[in-house]
């Protein structure tokens, strides 16, 4: 358990981490400070780098080179110290053994952890204590995974995509019970590609994309960016430069003649759009969705690689 | 076949034993003397603790596959812990069907052994078993699902190879030991597709019926 001084320092301090498999640098180059007490988001599609991201965090996975501390403490000796709970992507849950058994098994190897009960009460498996893990649904194994991961009653809890494979009215039911949590002041870091999640439940959110970070703000700017518009319209001898200096431009793609906007301010670009393009037809203003909202941010850094190459 | 947990139910090596007795106990020299109950005691009870020991490694895998091993890298156990665990673990599971086994014998076909006897077919081959938990888990740390349940099996006849005798050189009651084995049936099985020796149909039954067993503990 960490003390009230500690928790005032950074719960998770990343600095200059790599990790590469082969020719793939799966992270390049990521700090990343996250404060005792906040909930941050680790938010990109898949194979940002996410998940090694969160391996790194808890040691499972040795970085090529930068420096991981939580709490101020290496990895390894924050596992033994009980400060760090984790719900990993993958499995993690036996065949032959029942809910109860697995929570107790994790529970009798960590130095103070919650009672079993407690820890499936938390999580709102208490009524599947004796049920066999292939007997459970995708949502149930996520629960039981937070479950094994709350029974440490640690300080810092990681969560790679902790609702994957749960509908809409499951994954609420997941963060009303993380609540309970995120209210005693402990922190969070939870990997997800649904914006939405982000926006909803988290502080601070964290753009990953092909290992480096992106963008990295709070859940106002996220919620700007979402209520941005698509214009798309027509206008013969267009390019892209002239689309992109319009105001309150996000993003811009060019075909041929046609031309899709993604604004965070639709009426002040549609205004310019048609005083400077006077020829402009068939215009169409449409809200984005927050995915498409997203990936246009993700691959608005793309387009810049492949201009400056 | 699928190994997975052989023999971990204790009852069924006892099963198979009080079913091979009747089988070969007609065939058994009338002067030998030694009692068939007793020769085919051993050699199940060998075989038996044989394969619960490789079976670690089945489960290994299966902890390994499932992520549970890195969801046990979360706390404060270490590596060599959750081995020597599973080490334990392995012998564990191996005492009980010796001790099935020799009631059985005892109980059902009047088998009688010095206490020494009794010891050796019950705890000192459990002991024995040792080394097969930890090669069982050895192959458990570096196989996958897929490939180790045949590195098991190819393990399990080599070493009856490595182990084994031409058992037509040999005094006939011991070649009854080997009838007790998976990998004696699997020859004889080739043996008649060669020379049209040994009889194909009792070799291919007894192994049909145990690879049957094993899978069905394993779905079970
Ligand atoms: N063990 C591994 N071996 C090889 N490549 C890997 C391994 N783990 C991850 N990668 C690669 O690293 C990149 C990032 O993966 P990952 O961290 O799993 O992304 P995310 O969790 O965001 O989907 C991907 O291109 C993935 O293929
Ligand atoms: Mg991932």
């Amino acid at each position: 358990m960490i003390s009230q001084a500690e928790r005032r320092d950074a719960a998770v301090r990343v600095q200059g981490l790599r990790k590469h498999y082969g020719a793939v640098h799966a992270v390049k180059e990521v700090d990343l400070t996250s404060k005792a007490g906040e909930v941050v988001a680790l938010l990109g599609p898949n194979g940002a780098g996410k998940s090694t991201m969160v391996d790194m965090i808890v040691g499972l996975t040795k970085p090529d080179s930068g420096i991981v501390q939580v709490f101020g403490l290496p990895p390894r000796q924050a596992v033994l110290e009980g400060v760090i709970g984790a719900m990993l992507q993958e499995g993690a849950l036996l065949d032959d053994a029942t809910v109860i058994e697995m929570v107790g098994m994790v529970a009798s190897l960590h130095k103070n952890p919650l009672p079993v009960r407690e820890a499936l009460r938390k999580a709102g498996i208490e009524d599947l204590a004796r049920r066999r893990s292939t007997k459970l649904s995708t949502g149930q194994k996520q629960r039981v995974r937070f479950a094994v991961a709350l029974v440490a009653d640690p300080d810092l809890l990681l969560l790679d995509e902790p609702t994957a494979g749960m509908d809409v009215r499951r994954r609420r039911e997941f963060w009303h019970s993380m609540q309970e949590f995120t209210a005693s002041g402990r922190t969070v870091m939870f990997a997800t590609h649904y914006l939405e999640e982000a926006e909803e439940f988290a502080d601070r959110v964290v753009f990953l994309r092909d290992g480096s970070t992106v963008a990295d703000g709070s859940v106002a700017q996220v919620r700007s960016l979402a209520a941005g518009r698509t214009l798309r319209a027509t206008v013969s001898g267009v390019s892209e430069p002239a689309m992109r200096a319009l105001p309150s431009v996000v993003n811009v793609e060019v075909r041929q003649d046609k031309v899709a906007v993604l604004s965070s301010d639709s009426d002040t670009t549609l205004r310019a759009l048609l005083s400077r393009f006077q020829h402009a037809r068939d215009v169409e203003v449409v809200g984005v969705g927050l995915d498409e909202a997203f990936l246009a941010l993700t691959s608005r850094t793309r387009t810049g690689e492949s201009e400056l190459s | 076949m699928s190994p997975e947990p052989s023999c971990s139910s204790s009852g069924f090596p006892a099963l198979f034993y009080l079913l091979e007795a009747v089988i070969f106990g007609s065939q058994w020299p009338a002067r030998s003397a030694i009692d068939p109950g007793a020769v085919l005691l051993a050699a199940m009870a060998g075989w038996g603790v044989l394969i619960s020991g490789m079976l670690v490694g089945a489960r290994v895998v299966n902890e390994r596959e499932a992520g549970w091993q890195r969801q046990l890298r979360l706390t404060p156990l270490t590596g060599g812990g959750y081995l020597l665990g599973k080490v334990a673990v392995g012998m564990l599971v191996s005492i009980p069907p010796p001790i099935v086994l020799a009631l059985a014998a005892a109980l059902f076909r009047d088998v009688r052994l010095d206490l020494g006897g009794w010891l050796f077919v019950t705890l000192v081959i459990t002991l024995g078993g040792t080394p097969f938990a930890i090669l069982g888990l050895l192959i458990g740390q570096f196989g996958n699902k897929k490939n180790t349940q045949q590195i098991i099996i190819i393990g399990m006849l080599v070493l009856a190879i490595f182990g084994g005798i031409p058992l037509d050189a040999l005094p006939a009651w011991f070649s009854y030991i080997g009838y007790a084995t998976p990998s004696c049936w699997l020859t004889d099985l080739g043996r008649a597709g060669i020379e049209m020796g040994g009889d194909p149909m009792r070799a291919g039954m007894i192994l049909l019926i145990r690879c049957d067993a094993d899978r069905r503990r394993a779905t079970a």
